[in-house]
């Protein structure tokens, strides 16, 4: 018996830290709202997008008149708009939006999709717990319920991987480089049609690759591991 | 240490690299040549698995060169990597795609039940080793003959012909160095199958294959070379970096550059005679001749295009648009930073020579095919 609780020291204290690890992500929410980030909040010293933008236009218009200069050969024309641009590059990005909302992500996308990715993780911590709890009792074979919610727990991991990207791809916008270079400016200038093309190419030869993968696997699983059945 | 080496010759140093690795990855490329030789030089199975088995075991090898002959010109160019990936999208796409096809070939060729059938895996194997050496080959031609693009004041890239770098194969030029990697490929895996399988009747076949191939790939190597001696090369001005064309321009970097034509010519007769080596004598060492002729070969390709004032990306529609290995580089902190992490790179390789060296410490023979429960 004393064993056993050795072995399953270490599944409780994951399990413990991940009840843990709900309560620092709300205590992270606790800072600025998305409304001081876009308004600004004088009162925090927040600077509000619309100055941002503001400051942004001024540093992409110096940019723009620091390789006319340069092209010119003009070196004092240069400098000036070198100081005007030094001054304002730090908001660079912000220069190539429109207005305030532009800057916020798709919040309710990225809000579920981070919930549905913390709330998986913590849930698979505890099932592994379960599975090493059941498998130092050497109950595992038995345990059908657990074995069947480990065979759909697989699809709950491709349901979490996703919505983590949700997470970071979604939850990024509109930035490539936060405040310097949004999206819209990094992308390549490809069309739409090349895009929606490339991604049916891969559609479809992935789609005929996966048919291959569990068309072998199945049949691998009805060969069994002793491979006497043909 | 590294960090007070000039700018430029950190770039220099980088464009070594990049060609070193990118002609290790021409080396490599005997996996794709041999991948060709499956449907017509075995008789049989037992051969078809041999050659399957034997390849199977560096396949990956070729292709971790090729990501990283890729991550390097991303780290240390990544204007060119940002114009040509943005820019030459299908002939990348096109590219990939024939890699993607080959990856699972190997696993899925002879399971049970694989749904599109073995020789459907066989056809995706041969079609990585024509089609994609192919391209990739007109894509490297293009350091040479130019490029379809022009960057604005941004260096945003604007391809400017509607095949997005597929036009690249429809050049002669390109297009022949493209065949020519094609039969080099088939050359080198002829001779390393040979050098690497145990079977009495398919050796012989894979010492004449190789040499036939070479005959193939003569009349396209001597179009290269000759057109290279004789064509219009992109040329830069160092005080200004202005671009202009310059008659015989490959030919002057040659003979102002005696060690790469050296390194041309050597790497050439070490390909020759390592084809000699195993076609007129019992020895089956050919690919350690032929293998590093290869590499001397392609370094020699790579100086050509990218050292001596010579933008190694050039761009026809707009010369000044064109890259080179100073306009087109990282911050001298960047490339300092990856020279330190690039001085771990001697180990890797070690690690691997030496994993190569139990992979084929013996001959592969039928036997061990069949009796190992993980062959492909």
């Amino acid at each position: 018996m004393k064993s056993v609780e050795r072995r399953l020291f270490l599944p409780f204290l994951i399990v413990a830290m991940s009840l843990l690890f709900p309560s620092v992500a709300v205590s992270a929410e606790s800072g600025a709202g998305i409304d001081d980030l876009v308004w600004g909040n004088a009162e925090h010293g927040i600077v509000g997008v619309d100055e941002k933008i503001r400051r942004g236009k001024l540093a992409v218009a110096a940019l723009a008149d620091f390789k006319t200069a340069r092209k010119a050969k003009d070196v004092s024309a240069g400098e000036v708009a070198l100081v005007t641009f030094n001054e304002h590059q730090d908001y660079l990005g912000y220069g190539h939006l429109e207005k305030p909302a532009d800057a916020v992500p798709p919040v309710s996308l990225t809000f579920y999709a981070f919930r549905i990715m913390v709330g998986l993780g913590t849930f698979f911590i505890l099932l592994f717990a379960l599975f090493l709890y059941q498998s130092a009792r050497h109950r595992l074979e038995d345990s059908r319920w657990l074995l069947k919610l480990g065979v759909i727990s697989l699809f709950l991991g491709y349901i979490a991987q996703q919505a983590g990207w949700i997470v970071t791809e979604v939850g990024r916008q509109p930035w490539a480089i936060q405040g310097l270079l949004p999206v819209s400016v990094a992308r390549s200038n490809l069309d739409t049609g090349t895009v929606a093309v490339t991604f049916f190419i891969f559609l479809a030869l992935f789609t005929v690759l996966l048919v291959a993968e569990l068309k072998i696997m199945c049949k691998q699983i009805e060969i069994g591991p002793e491979g006497d059945k043909p | 240490m590294i960090g007070s080496l000039e700018w430029s010759t950190l770039q220099q140093l980088w464009w070594l690299i990049v060609a070193v690795v990118g002609s290790l990855f021409v080396m490599l490329t005997f996996v794709q040549g041999g991948q060709t030789l499956i449907l017509t030089l075995a008789r049989n199975e037992v051969e078809k698995s041999l050659i399957v088995n034997s390849l199977g075991r560096k396949w990956e090898l070729t292709f971790t060169t090729l990501v990283l002959f890729g991550g390097a010109l991303y780290a240390a160019f990544p204007l060119f990597y940002a114009t040509s990936f943005g820019g030459a999208y299908w002939v990348w796409i096109a590219i990939l795609l024939t890699f993607v096809i080959q990856a699972v070939s190997y696993e899925f060729r002879r399971k049970p039940n694989n749904f599109l059938g073995q020789k459907t895996y066989e056809v995706f194997l041969l079609i990585n080793g024509t089609v994609g050496i192919l391209l990739v080959g007109a894509a490297l031609g293009t350091f040479f003959t130019g490029s379809n693009f022009r960057l604005n004041d941004y260096n945003l890239v604007q391809w400017t012909h509607p095949l997005r770098g597929l036009e690249a194969a429809f050049s002669l030029f390109n297009l022949s160095f493209g065949l020519f990697l094609v039969f080099l490929a088939r050359v080198l895996g002829a001779l390393y199958l040979a050098g690497n399988i145990e079977a009495d009747e398919l050796v012989p076949r894979l010492r004449t294959s190789s040499f036939n191939n070479l005959l193939l790939a003569l009349p396209f190597l001597l179009f290269v070379l000759v057109r290279l001696v004789t064509m219009d090369g992109f040329a830069v001005d160092p005080a200004t970096g202005s671009v202009s064309m310059e008659a015989g321009k490959y030919l002057d970097n040659l003979l102002s550059m005696p060690l790469v034509m050296a390194l041309l010519l050597a790497g050439l007769l070490l390909v020759v005679a390592g084809v000699a080596l195993n076609r007129f004598t019992v020895s089956r060492r050919g690919i350690w001749p032929a293998g590093i002729g290869t590499v001397l070969t392609c370094l020699a390709i790579f100086f050509l295009a990218g050292y001596n004032n010579t933008p190694f990306y050039p761009s026809k529609s707009d010369l000044e648009s064109s890259l080179t290995i100073h306009n087109a580089s990282s911050s001298h902190y960047t490339l300092t930073m990856m020279s330190y992490v690039a001085l771990l790179v001697p180990f890797v390789l070690a690690y691997i020579a030496w994993v190569w060296r139990q992979m084929d410490a013996r001959r592969l023979t039928a036997d061990e095919v069949a009796g190992d429960s993980k062959s492909y």
